[in-house]
């Protein structure tokens, strides 16, 4: 299962250092105060959003021949957390999903399909939704509701979605849904199919989730109604889409936690320019040990979750297993990045609670990678049944 | 020992669970909150009407008597539904009433409590400045100056919940002399519209609907009258409502751990998936049972801190150990109550969210848990640390 031939390189190549730099680089053009703003006006970010385009950040790991940079999960980790330290994981969802969301399009998606959209979604032309969370069915995908019947050349779909980001701005949407019922013997997943449609919003009804944190990224609630999809936008074999919507699973995790490090780095350095500067009892309180030591200790937790990001995304972009890794690295840095925020704003006292300094909207937001896109209790079952070899719990 | 509660506690136990489910449900907190105010004008008149700003008052001042522990009870039973919003009932009792209590003149006391009893007039607390919030003492820059018959105030504070509605901001300064130094603290009841006063309301994580503002005093003339306790020593009112806040927040997050432990037993008993209610699964039972085991510990040392301050005893170290671990359970169980519900535990549309951000301030305010460990400490004999 594990690397045969090389070595892990732990030094970071120039194409990840110089992607690091430019985009530390830009995201100084969207200072904190920005994201706040965003944050209390509940707005999408669309000067930042353009300017990631622009600067050629969402097509990262696309395909070169559909104008992405053909570059890899490596380089998208460093990219994605560098936007999470810069902005928190309001600027990383804002792009996340056209970073690699569509990743199971490029895989699977039909000649027609990837040169007519592909290029749309790397230049910021198009927001695609990702439908797969369903009410009564979050991390047990197999038990999802949504039907599509078969009308001719054309799908009928009726169904609600739920925690569906973006879908306030999306213009397309990939839809996982039942075609037909499984047959004896077959995985329960068997006959779910994936799609890549228009959000038709005369057929689509989208109400949005008012939520703890990351207001200026919306989550929604989808009521899907007769819902008419044609066949040409199948992804894939039909009864086939929740395998192929495995393979980026993985990736998923990583940028998810790559996310969390950096909003983690992110809320420690405005801590310790804080214990710095702020004098109490006639010195600095980052001179007492109840205040340098929790930011000591994140520092060093948070950069052995991003060595377990970096060794994991190594390992998907060799083509090689890194199942392990990458539910690791989803489950430390979510842990790691929250204790971090959580101890910056310990050492703000008063002014953490405040909006004004940053840190509790870094804490509201963090929290949200140890929620999705799969809770620590799931990463545990795989851990223990897949690499201790522990019965399945559950 | 004897753990039980007397009949009397018990009825006023029932009165204030009932009172809150039937007036202030948790669906009402929430919106509340969403709507956006700054204070929850509806909230104080209900408590008035209920009768309850009079409770801590003695009956000679228009109260119905009562002790902190009295106090503490209600405090946990309307927590469950209000969260961190049960300050607008807690903070002018504490800034208000128990300072008055402790060192107001006779006359402030009759012209004042009733009042107060009655829900008529509202105290914010102003005593916290910008420069240091443990470090209250060094980092006083507030003064007042006596001019004839009036004193004049000057600085800032920062962290005055309620000051925006209310009709007396308490307000510590550094008692300044003729010749420019500063001799002890005084304690002074300031109008709140008294011309010089400016208030910018703080936008901040948890208990939204009860805004804390920014005081800023310039050349503030108030009667000379109305520094309570003797000049010099302001400091003797604000004492006695450092311990009863303490004691009252850990009954605060003893109610929110109230309420986070029934919010995540029935959606766990509701909720569904791999084929069967999830409360079934070990992982999830054992996070519920420390939640449980939280309260309990929590119930326990709030309760015999309240307690010990009912009965005139010493309980610096009690209430500041209760209120550090009650605090701390409160998050960490909100925290664990997120996860058990998941992406809805993100959601706005339930309770766990609320309670996370509103307790979190506990571990911040009054004092840190960093502070009270050092305070503990001391006390316990070890070298001062910082």
């Amino acid at each position: 299962m594990h690397a045969q031939s090389e070595p892990p390189r732990w030094d970071l190549s120039d194409d990840q250092r110089s992607i690091r730099d430019a985009v530390d680089e830009g995201m100084k053009r969207f200072p904190l105060d920005y994201w706040r703003e965003v944050d209390s006006k509940a707005t999408f970010p669309e000067e930042f959003f353009s300017f990631a385009a622009a600067q050629g950040w969402l097509g990262i790991a696309m395909p070169s021949e559909f104008g992405g940079a053909g570059l890899g999960i490596s380089e998208a980790v460093m990219m994605m957390e560098a936007i999470a330290r810069g902005g928190g994981l309001s600027a990383a969802s804002a792009v996340h999903m056209n970073v690699f969301g569509t990743n199971v399009v490029v895989k699977n998606g039909s000649p027609e399909m990837k040169k007519q959209y592909l290029p749309d979604i790397i230049a910021g032309r198009m927001r695609v939704a990702f439908g797969v969370s369903e009410p009564d069915s979050g991390l047990d995908t197999p038990s999802l509701r949504t039907r599509a019947v078969r009308q001719g050349s054309d799908w009928r779909v009726n169904g609600r979605k739920v925690w569906i980001s973006t879908a306030q701005v999306a213009s397309k949407i990939l839809l996982l849904a039942r075609t037909r019922d499984p047959e004896p013997g077959e995985p329960r997943d068997a006959g779910l199919t994936l799609f890549f449609t228009d959000l038709d919003r005369s057929k689509i009804t989208v109400k949005e989730i008012e939520k703890l944190g990351r207001a200026a990224v919306d989550s929604n609630e989808l009521f899907i109604e007769d819902l008419i999809v044609p066949d040409r936008d199948r992804v894939g074999e039909e009864g086939r889409g929740f395998r192929l919507l495995l393979d980026g699973l993985n990736p998923e995790r990583l940028l998810v936690a790559s996310e969390a490090v950096g909003i983690g780095r992110a809320a420690l350095a405005i801590a310790v320019e804080y214990a710095k500067q702020r004098h109490v009892f006639g010195r600095p309180i980052g001179q007492n040990q109840g205040v340098q030591f929790p930011l000591a200790d994140s520092f060093a937790r948070l950069e052995s979750a991003w060595l377990m990001i970096l060794r994991g995304a190594e390992l998907y972009d060799r083509g090689q297993d890194c199942g392990a890794e990458a539910n690791i690295a989803k489950l430390l840095g979510g842990e790691y990045g929250f204790q971090a925020a959580d101890r910056a704003m310990q050492a703000l006292g008063g002014y953490s609670y405040a909006k004004e300094y940053h840190l509790e909207r870094l804490w509201r937001e963090v929290k949200l990678t140890r929620l999705a896109p799969v809770s620590p209790e799931l990463i545990l079952c795989y851990l223990a049944e897949r690499k201790l070899g522990l019965p399945k719990s559950y | 020992m004897d753990f039980d509660l007397t009949d009397t506690d018990i009825a006023w136990r029932d009165t204030a669970r009932e009172w809150v489910d039937k007036r202030w449900p948790k669906s009402r907190a929430r919106e509340l909150e969403a709507s956006g105010v700054l204070f929850p004008q509806g909230l104080w008149d209900d408590l008035s009407e209920a009768g309850f700003h009079a409770i801590g008052i003695p009956e000679e001042y228009g109260g119905q008597g009562g002790t902190v522990f009295t106090q503490a009870i209600g405090a946990r039973e309307m927590s469950r539904n209000l969260a961190g919003l049960v300050a607008v009932w807690l903070a002018p009792a504490v800034g208000g009433t128990i300072t008055l209590l402790a060192a107001g003149t006779q006359q402030q006391k009759q012209a004042l409590l009733p009042r107060m009893a009655r829900g008529e007039i509202i105290f914010a607390i102003a005593v916290t400045e910008p420069g240091g919030g443990t470090d209250i003492l060094g980092s006083l820059r507030t003064t007042a100056r006596l001019d004839g018959d009036e004193w004049v105030i000057n600085g800032q504070k920062v962290w005055s919940t309620g000051a925006g509605n209310a009709d007396y901001l308490v307000v510590l300064a550094a008692n300044a002399t003729g010749d420019g130094t500063a001799e002890g603290t005084n304690l002074i009841l300031v109008p709140r519209t008294a011309p010089g006063i400016d208030l910018r309301p703080i936008s901040k994580l948890g208990v939204r609907a009860l805004a804390s503002y920014e005081v800023f005093l310039d050349n503030v003339r108030v009667p000379a009258e109305n520094i309570v306790g003797p000049r010099g020593k302001g400091w003797k009112g604000i004492v006695a409502g450092l311990n009863a806040d303490k004691v009252l927040l850990s009954a605060c997050s003893t109610g929110i751990l109230d309420g986070i432990l029934e919010d995540a037993r029935r959606y766990l008993h509701e909720r569904e998936a791999f084929g069967r209610t999830i409360e079934h699964f070990q992982a999830l039972q054992h996070k519920v049972v420390d939640i449980a085991a939280w309260r309990h510990a929590s119930e326990l040392v709030s309760y015999h801190a309240a307690w010990l301050m009912s009965q005139g005893r010493p309980a610096a170290m009690e209430a500041t150990m209760a209120k550090m671990i009650t605090s701390e359970y409160a998050v960490q169980a909100a925290d664990i109550g997120i996860q058990l519900l998941g992406g809805m535990g993100y959601s706005a549309e339930t309770d766990m969210q609320r309670y996370w951000r509103d307790a979190r301030l506990w571990r911040i305010a009054p004092i840190t848990g960093e502070m009270s460990r050092n305070f503990i400490a001391e006390r316990l004999g070890m070298p001062r640390s910082f």
